[in-house]
């Protein structure tokens, strides 16, 4: 459009110049936008068209050595409701009626918890049964996220709770062994990266990128279900039939550490378990090796196969028993403050005489006492693999606070503490030639890309073989060589030592409770099984002998026979104890 | 006089032709792109039900892995002890034994109870699945 004379038109002019600055804003603002700020739109984008989703792995299961479940896992869903969704609460009501059979929630509750806040979500059910679940998603509720979870199951129920423990709602073990095995249960989680449409779900062939889950490796246990089932029912009896305050049994392969069963008391309701509400701790405790007593009277075989070994004595050798003895300031009866002259080694077990053990001490001394002590592994954890475990407490002769008649005093058991796992493998090294064994509860992990098998180990050798088999023959006689004992079994040779502690306080000791234990093992020319029965403060008889032993008497033969261990002599078998 | 005729007569007669117009050459042109188009968008669309299909089959998947851990639950706890006790103390009215009368038999013990594969012990030095014997021979190859 020129104008007279050929002459462009202003107006043209401003057209062109209103256009010209438009495109180059235009373009200076799509630099601004994909050149100077691309990184951060770039995430921005991602943030609305891509959704990532921790896949989370499936936990592993926790068997027993025959490989039935005794803890594992099931899918299950996490349910929330996203509170901007359900504004209305004429339909909120109407929906909350639709879930609330399905949740086991009340309507009220489930309106009451959406607008008890305006925002957030709304947690509607944890750990949601899968078909109810996906049955809930069909429905199609506007503002409803289901995020996919595990739910752990306990098939035995409440069997050996204090040894599997829990996970807690982020499926992470807490107590047990379900924490001390946390790293080979858990598995590793897995990353979901995907494209997603309006609603959220994964666009097909969009882009996707991420890493997939890897499961938890499954663990099997020492434990025989069988017999840790045994155990569990005959020390709640026991507990109940003595009005004690708890108890322990442990029941192990004396060849091999392996751990058969152990059960303690009190303890809490596995399947039951509701961390939401308040649950007394000491209930999750391992009792078998976190809580340390003093052995009392067994102590005797330890003292024994010291002095044995270092050819101090055999079963014959004899020892005046005054009934009491002096040490400094300090007397030292017998248990039963009986006197009963000449006595040999083996009687000085059977009648479990304190003035006995002191002058084997006397004969050991100091510094091979507690030298033998740290041999058998008291003072020191075990190193099961247990979490929890306890050292012990032994104080010698080189420890300030220590003093001569602590030596008497430990020589029977009192004065130092273990915990009943420490003791029984201390015991169970008599019954396998000798050799201290460490305990083991794990035989086996199987994880998707590997497996790993638990071999036996021997820590030491602590006794001879002969040793081993001197003091064996004299526990033997310990059961036999007494009318009566209620550790005798039908069909096999046992050999065992009872124990009476009084209960230590703060400040010294509690003469009205009582700490009965006994520890045995069968059959004696080829030990396939051992035990340790421990009973708390029971109120009506405080003996080992009396409380502890017939325990053993009446679990004995049923796990020899399920062990399928031939019995010594079938014409034995069939007499009465 | 007349046209001049070749000596040699032409026995066939060259067909007479027309050369092809724009239209119709832009006619085709459209109609091959329509296809083209339409195919493009039959594959995507395809692909797009694929991907549903995909993301259905995935859910199936997932419900049925979730139907197996169920059963193999479902079968632990049908085998568990509390109920093998229930059931022959309620249901068979069985006792624990009082007198147990011990007896040597040269019979082999029972059969383990068959537990989900997931479960059962695996054979130390359990080595892969029998390989057939063409399987066999294609492993002596070098660069097999």
């Amino acid at each position: 459009m020129s104008g007279r004379g050929g002459r462009v038109s202003w107006r043209l002019i401003v057209l062109a110049l209103v256009f010209a600055g438009s495109a180059v804003g235009l373009v200076g603002r799509l630099a601004y936008l994909q050149i100077l700020h691309h990184h951060y739109y770039t995430l921005e984008a991602e943030e609305e068209h891509l959704s990532r989703q921790t896949v989370r792995p499936t936990r592993g299961a926790i068997l027993d050595r025959n490989g039935y479940p005794l803890a594992t896992s099931l899918d299950a869903y996490d349910l929330y409701i996203e509170r901007r969704a359900w504004q209305d609460m004429a339909s909120a009501r109407k929906w909350a009626e639709t879930l609330a059979p399905l949740v086991n929630k009340s309507v009220d509750d489930i309106v009451a918890g959406i607008a008890a806040e305006p925002e957030g979500d709304y947690t509607l059910a944890l750990e949601l049964d899968y078909d109810k679940g996906r049955s809930i998603i069909d429905l199609g509720l506007p503002g409803l996220k289901a995020v996919p979870s595990t739910r752990r199951f306990y098939p035995e129920g409440d069997l050996a709770s204090t040894l599997l423990g829990f996970t807690g709602r982020d499926h992470v073990g807490l107590a047990g062994l379900e924490a001390d095995l946390q790293e080979d249960l858990a598995g590793t989680p897995g990353d979901l990266y995907f494209e997603r449409d309006s609603l959220g779900n994964p666009i097909p062939l969009g882009s996707q990128r991420g890493r997939p889950a890897v499961p938890g490796g499954d663990v099997r246990l020492t434990i025989d279900r069988y017999i840790q089932r045994l155990v569990e029912d005959e020390l709640d009896r026991r507990i109940k039939k003595h009005s004690a305050s708890g108890g322990t049994i442990i029941v192990m392969n004396p060849k091999t550490g392996a751990i058969l069963a152990m059960a303690s008391r009190p303890s809490y309701r596995l399947s039951r378990l509701d961390l939401s509400k308040e649950v007394d701790p000491s209930l999750f405790r391992n009792r078998a090796v976190t809580d340390v007593y003093e052995p009392g009277s067994v102590m005797k075989v330890i003292t024994m196969s010291t002095a044995v070994d270092l050819g101090l004595v055999n079963p014959d050798s004899t020892y005046y028993d005054a009934g009491y003895v002096t040490i400094g300031d300090s007397t030292i009866n017998n248990w039963d403050y009986s006197t009963n002259g000449t006595q040999t080694a083996t009687e000085l077990l059977q009648k479990s005489l304190n003035t006995g053990a002191v002058w084997l001490s006397g004969l050991i001394g100091a510094e091979n006492f507690y030298s033998y002590l740290g041999r058998f592994g008291f003072g020191e954890p075990t190193n099961s693999g247990l979490g929890g475990e306890a050292e012990g407490l032994v104080r010698s002769s080189d420890e300030e606070g220590w003093y001569p008649v602590d030596l008497a005093t430990n020589s029977f058991g009192q004065g130092v503490a273990a915990t009943p796992l420490q003791l029984i493998t201390a015991v169970a090294a008599i019954a396998n030639g000798g050799k201290l064994m460490r305990p083991y509860i794990v035989q086996e992990v199987s994880g998707p890309q590997d497996r790993r098998l638990y071999e036996p180990v021997v820590v030491r050798q602590a006794i001879s073989e002969a040793t081993a088999r001197t003091v064996a023959r004299m526990m033997n006689q310990v059961v036999e060589g007494v009318p009566y004992h209620l550790a005798r079994i039908s069909g096999y040779h046992v050999a065992g030592k009872t124990g009476t502690t009084i209960v230590s306080i703060p400040g010294g000791y509690d003469l009205n409770s009582t700490i009965a234990s006994f520890v045995g093992f069968a059959p004696l020319e080829d030990p396939q099984m051992i035990m340790l029965v421990k009973i708390d403060q029971p109120q009506d008889d405080p003996l080992g002998g009396r409380v502890a032993a017939p325990i053993f008497g009446a679990l004995a033969p049923t796990i020899l026979a399920y062990l399928n261990v031939k019995p010594d002599a079938l014409e034995l078998a069939q007499q009465e104890p | 006089m007349g046209r001049a005729v070749s000596a040699i007569d032409r026995p066939f007669a060259r067909p007479s032709y027309r050369p092809w117009s724009l239209r119709r050459i832009l006619v085709l042109a459209f109609g091959a792109v329509a296809l083209l188009g339409l195919l493009q968008v039959i594959q995507t669309s395809d692909a797009t039900s694929t991907g549903y299909t995909i993301h259905r089959l995935e859910q199936e998947r997932l419900d049925w892995s979730a139907q197996v851990h169920g059963l193999e639950a479902e079968v632990a706890t049908l085998t568990s002890l509390e109920r093998v006790e229930r059931e022959a103390r309620d249901r068979l009215g069985m006792v624990p034994a009082e007198n147990v009368l011990y007896l040597e038999v040269d019979v082999p013990p029972p059969q383990q109870q068959l537990l989900p594969r997931r479960f059962s012990a695996s054979e130390p030095g359990a080595g892969e699945p029998g390989t057939s014997w063409w399987q066999a021979l294609l492993k002596l190859l070098p660069f097999y």
